[in-house]
């Protein structure tokens, strides 16, 4: 036996972690992801890079400094979406009942070594993910390995809770104003791509009321930078509405529905420019040291990863939506 | 919905999922959380190694957004913020090996001690591998048993730790040395 054999063998084997011990310790897990430290990473890095004068690439729209309202088009497009989905028929949950979502999620990040280059090319490995939500929020079911496993998770939002969207205002100024409220940042007021994403996130993950729904795109309407397409192709190759929003200056969030009755399909992203991230970050927020080497230099900022204009980094295609009784059972 | 579900999700995936959806972090929770206990419990003992597994992922939570996505596999990067937590208690895991190697064949201490009760050579093959961590430097040990009970290769044992893995590497050949010495010296 070598000395790491030793090491491995004749050292005893730790006991299994106290279960109590363990339900604690996800208990604490579970209350801090219902209270997440809103904004940080994502909006930050929004931020910083904002800061910096990046120059699009041709071909899409070139903009510097402050954003505009929507287009005239996108204002109308929205408006039109509104009032068609307002019309939908709906039934709402119990709140002992079931929202359960199944979303088919294909996302970078499998094999992606460090410094690589993602390009259209690299493969996007594909993940089904199936969730149960109850209505009023009081209780989540996953699966764990195939087999289905419900936890409290404490305190929620309206992005992922029916009942609390629906006790929301459906003033589309009184709703927009509630979401910067609610999922405002750390450092400061909500960015107005944060609280796109908010409310796409809304629409892939909940079951929305018609009049939440309609006051969700009057809101997006007022939301500068965000524009409207519809002549888009969504992944399968169908014909598409796009709503979109660029965030941190390369990634383009999309909201895609049906062209028709404005379902709402999928979000996708895409890098619209080349882009190279770095690590460490810019500014060390996390709570980590500094990587240093063997002298306490630190370690020089290296190429995490680049992408690839054109190349799409995420597509989440909601599959299924529905209300069921109990955790586990599909619509 | 005839699509059959894949096996596993890589934690990547999860991760960056979390990020908008929270609560999907459980599922890192559930995959790791007895494997980092394991190994806080083995350099501290049972009672330390509860509050190092459970702030270990409190913080991995807090931390998501800034982790690398390029890295599909997690346990690196947990067992690089367990390794920060276990460092607090340097002392009492210095006083553990002590404790330990003093321990011998005869007295186990407590944690160890379903182990080793019974098995006399068994206690005194872990006394002299007490003997041997307690002498070796702080950060060389860390890399060591990150390679020996978590079983990181010396490039994600640096990852882990953030340095560069020829530093990693240099620092597992010194305290692997050390250890083979203090083996040998034991005759055994």
């Amino acid at each position: 036996m070598n000395d790491l054999e030793r090491l491995r063998e004749d050292w005893a084997r730790p006991a299994p972690p106290a279960p109590d011990a363990q339900a604690a310790a996800r208990a604490a897990l579970m209350a801090r992801a219902h209270h997440p430290r809103r904004g940080r990473g994502w909006a930050t890095r929004a931020l910083a890079v904002a800061a910096a004068a990046v120059v699009i690439a041709t071909g899409v729209s070139v903009f510097q400094g402050e954003r505009t309202l929507p287009a005239a088009n996108a204002q109308v497009v929205l408006t039109r979406i509104a009032a068609a989905v307002q019309e939908k028929e709906f039934t709402p949950p119990r709140d002992d009942q079931w929202i359960y979502t199944e979303s088919r999620d294909a996302a970078w990040g499998k094999d992606i070594g460090q410094g690589e280059r993602i390009t259209p090319q690299t493969p996007l490995p594909e993940t089904v993910e199936p969730f149960w939500t109850r209505a009023d929020g009081k209780r989540v079911g996953y699966l764990v390995n195939g087999k289905l496993q419900t936890s409290n998770p404490g305190e929620r939002t309206p992005e992922n809770t029916y009942a609390l969207l629906a006790s929301l205002p459906t003033d589309p100024d009184a709703l927009l104003a509630k979401y910067r409220e609610l999922y405002r940042e750390a450092s400061g007021p909500a960015h107005d791509e944060w609280i796109f994403l908010r409310f796409a996130v809304t629409l892939s993950q909940n079951l929305v009321t018609p009049e939440h729904e309609a006051a969700i795109f009057r809101a997006m309407a007022k939301l500068p930078g965000v524009t409207v397409d519809e002549t888009a192709t969504d992944t399968e190759g169908r014909s598409a509405l796009s709503i979109s929003q660029v965030a941190e200056d390369y990634l383009k969030v999309e909201i895609l529905l049906d062209p028709v009755t404005y379902a709402y399909r999928a979000r996708r992203e895409t890098a619209i420019a080349d882009h190279e991230e770095l690590n460490p970050k810019p500014n060390n927020r996390s709570r980590m040291p500094i990587p240093v080497d063997d002298k306490g230099v630190p370690v020089p900022r290296y190429l995490a990863w680049s992408i690839e204009k054109g190349t799409t980094w995420s597509i989440s295609t909601r599959v299924a939506i529905g209300v069921v009784d109990q955790a586990g059972e599909r619509p | 919905m005839s699509r059959a579900l894949p096996a596993q999700a890589a934690d990547a995936v999860i991760i960056e999922q979390s990020r908008r959806e929270p609560e999907r972090f459980a599922a890192i929770f559930d995959r790791y959380y007895p494997e980092i206990h394991g190994y806080a419990a083995r350099r501290l003992g049972q009672g330390l190694a509860d509050d190092v597994a459970a702030e270990t992922f409190l913080i991995a939570f807090d931390k998501r957004a800034g982790y690398d996505v390029s890295r599909a596999n997690a346990r690196p990067w947990l067992y690089g913020i367990a390794s920060n937590l276990i460092a607090r208690h340097h002392r009492a895991e210095l006083r553990q090996y002590q404790a330990l190697a003093k321990a011998g064949a005869d007295s186990p201490v407590e944690d160890h001690a379903d182990q080793v009760a019974g098995a006399v050579d068994a206690g005194a093959r872990t006394s002299r591998l007490a003997e041997a961590l307690a002498e070796i430097a702080d950060r060389d040990r860390d890399v060591l048993l990150l390679v020996a009970w978590a079983e990181l290769t010396s490039e994600e044992a640096g990852s882990a730790l953030g340095i560069p893995a020829g530093t990693a590497r240099s620092r597992l050949h010194r305290a692997r040395r050390s250890l083979q010495a203090a083996l040998e010296r034991d005759g055994s």
